[in-house]
């Protein structure tokens, strides 16, 4: 009884032993590509960035300085960084979206983000259409969007919203940053970075 | 005990979902990490030096003027220097040019001069830098003006004299003229110098140069045959 209560004993550690160290055995020489099926059930969220090539007019790091990241009151202004796509058909979504400050030492400037929200949507005469709009997120700032107003595919037994490829994010200045950017003591030279994350949840 | 290890094996087999479930699927996250610059410092300025040799058979001309023509350059530009920068500011280059001298005998030397205009001053606009030849005349902003040579106010040598193939530097050196610099010797060679300003790359720019090609003049010194002459040329990048 006691033989068998040890190995028992020893199998488990065992067990944890080698679940605990699989991972570090080969993280440091493989790398993972992560593969997503679903069953009935889906919630994908995923930002492309764009890396700046040459004089582009898009994608990142860019200039600070430059017109095309200064702040605008039009809704369509700014400058493309990434682009990124949602789906799922939780019939109650959430997506929420925070974004640091772009931090230089203990300089920070402030933006803004704006999303390009494309999807097919169905009218109340039950024809489908491309509709499109823009969710603002300030720095800073934490922001949570309900996404159970944005009309859905209802011919379908689940409710689904899936935008498209290309949906732009783009980049702005906000107010205060945009006025005191070429302020070398609010916004001195150097270099900037920025984290922005994603969590899209159904329920 | 068989109850025991029956157990034991129905709390593993439950436990192993557990285990392998490690991700709702209700939810789906994700990040983005971007940068932006404000005037990146000068550490990503580059420059390159291409220099092209030239020997006795490249050397053509009457007996007082000697022109030095490169055999694969006909532009004969025989010195080529491209200035690379990806400041936003502005750079001052300062170009210092030595006479040749002879690598055995440090009195055999050889005045220089080198010659050059807009045609062979190129500014070039790249990836789409705004300036170019047509808004910024380079050879207005080159304080030897389009062509300098070792008798202008920066002189140094004021004449290589003597006889034989060796010759003689004789005391022709004009100190009173001399910018950093006294008499010649092996190890203080008196030297011309000039400055240039090359403009930041401004908005939406990736990179803007120069390029300087100079067409060396050994004027009516007679170099020797089979033997080997050293010049140098000193480059000197400072952020404005």
């Amino acid at each position: 009884m006691k033989r068998v209560l040890l190995i028992l004993i020893l199998l488990l550690m065992v067990l944890v032993s080698i679940s605990a160290a699989t991972e570090k055995l080969i993280g440091n020489n493989s790398k993972e590509i992560v593969l997503r099926g679903f069953i009935k059930k889906y919630c994908i969220v995923n930002v492309f960035p764009i890396q700046s090539e040459g004089s582009g007019s898009t994608g990142f790091p860019f200039d600070l300085l430059g017109s095309d990241v200064a702040y605008s009151s039009e809704p369509m202004q700014g400058r493309v960084i990434a682009t990124w796509i949602i789906a799922t058909n939780y019939p109650t979504r959430t997506l929420q979206i925070s974004a640091s400050d772009l931090i230089n030492g203990s300089s920070s400037v402030g933006y803004y983000l704006k999303f390009r929200l494309s999807y097919l949507g169905e009218d109340s005469g039950g024809s489908y259409s491309t509709r499109s709009e823009y969710i603002t997120v300030h720095s800073g700032e934490s922001t949570t969007f309900n996404l159970e107003n944005i009309s859905h595919l209802t011919g379908f037994n689940t409710p689904i919203i899936s935008t498209g490829e290309n949906q732009f994010v783009l980049f702005m200045l906000d107010e205060t940053s945009d006025a005191n950017k070429s302020n070398e003591a609010l916004v001195p030279d150097g270099t900037y970075h920025a984290t922005v994350t994603f969590l899209l949840e159904g329920m | 005990m068989r109850k025991l290890i029956t157990f034991i094996f129905l709390c593993l087999i439950l436990l192993f979902p557990v285990f392998c479930v490690d991700e709702e699927n209700n939810r789906a996250t994700t990040t983005l990490d971007f940068s932006a610059y404000k005037n990146p410092p000068l550490p990503e300025l580059g420059y390159e030096i291409r220099i092209a040799n030239f020997d006795d058979s490249d050397i053509s001309g009457t007996s007082s003027t000697y022109t030095v023509t490169h055999k694969n350059q006909t532009t004969q530009n025989a010195l080529i220097i491209e200035v690379k920068t990806n400041s936003r500011k502005n750079i001052t280059i300062d170009l210092y040019f030595y006479p040749f001298v002879n690598e055995y005998d440090p009195y055999d030397i050889f005045s220089v001069t080198y010659t050059t205009n807009t045609s062979m001053m190129n500014a070039t606009t790249v990836e789409g830098c705004s300036y170019n030849t047509n808004t910024y005349a380079y050879s207005t902003k080159w304080a030897f003006g389009g062509a300098f040579s070792t008798s202008n106010d920066t002189t140094t040598i004021t004449s290589v004299s003597g006889s034989g193939a060796h010759g003689t530097l004789t005391s022709k050196i004009t100190a009173s003229k001399l910018t950093n610099g006294s008499y010649v010797s092996q190890n203080n060679i008196p030297k011309i110098n000039g400055s240039e300003t090359l403009p930041g790359i401004g908005e939406n720019k990736v990179t803007n140069y120069i390029v300087f090609n100079m067409k060396p003049n050994f004027g009516s010194k007679t170099p020797q045959a089979n033997m080997r002459y050293f010049s140098r040329v000193r480059l000197v990048i400072s952020s404005v």
